[in-house]
């Protein structure tokens, strides 16, 4: 990994990735949207690579 | 990554970058279009999407409407195991077209609902999500002051003039740098 996505990935919580993936929070179709936030720069872009590590 | 998954397990993915010096080109129908695009480009086109772009094409040659590419979309996500739809930027998009954007992404997750949709933007682009997702899973990103600092030091230990810099100066591009990520 590169140090940005470094940087991006430690404030991840796999376990709401996993059950993102998995779609085990019982909450429906909708539980199957996963939206990551954050303001300009934080590296939101490449969480795009990164979700699968979880 | 979701793409090498994609290509050994036969999941697919597909992504957009709602890109803020395109906005009036990334119109709803063209978002979905490359959507569609990425995932139908990846094998043979199922015969349902070819028939419809055929009958697209016997009304003057017109694209396909919103509903069409909708339905061609459908056909896409059953043909694979599981599909990841990743839309970046959201807040990029403009406010006119993103109503019609998440609502179309609703209507594929509720009518598909094996299929996983991966939304980034900034925290305000959250509540108009909420509007057409009742149940998101949310994180909030935020910058972490252990790996900005070390991302700065590397960068500062190759820098290719060291002579240039002292360790007076070294720190004081650290601190400001780190004080400045405490205000965003």
């Amino acid at each position: 990994m590169t140090d940005t996505i470094a940087c991006a990935a430690t404030d991840l919580k796999a376990w709401e990735i996993g059950f993102w993936k998995r779609g085990s929070f019982g909450g429906g179709a909708d539980e199957g949207v996963l939206f990551c936030s954050g303001d300009p720069g934080v590296g939101k872009t490449h969480l795009r690579s990164v979700a699968s590590f979880f | 990554m979701l793409c090498d998954e994609a290509g050994a397990g036969g999941l697919a993915v597909a992504w957009l970058y709602c890109d803020y010096n395109v906005q009036q080109e990334q119109t709803v129908i063209n978002l979905m279009g490359a959507i569609v695009k990425q995932l139908v480009g990846r094998g043979g086109i199922p015969e349902d999407i070819r028939e419809a772009f055929q009958e697209a094409g016997k009304v003057g040659g017109r694209r396909p409407l919103l509903a069409a590419l909708m339905q061609m979309l459908r056909i896409a996500i059953v043909s694979f195991p599981q599909v990841f739809i990743c839309v970046d930027a959201l807040d990029e998009c403009l406010p006119k077209d993103l109503p019609k954007l998440l609502e179309s992404l609703r209507d594929i997750i509720r009518e598909c609902p094996g299929t996983r949709i991966l939304l980034t933007g900034r925290p305000h682009v959250g509540e108009a999500i909420q509007r057409y997702f009742t149940k998101p899973v949310t994180i909030s990103i935020s910058p972490n002051k252990v790996d900005i600092r070390n991302y700065v030091v590397m960068r500062l230990d190759s820098d290719d003039m060291p002579e240039a810099m002292n360790d007076s100066l070294r720190a004081e591009i650290v601190r400001v740098i780190l004080d400045k990520m405490s205000n965003m």
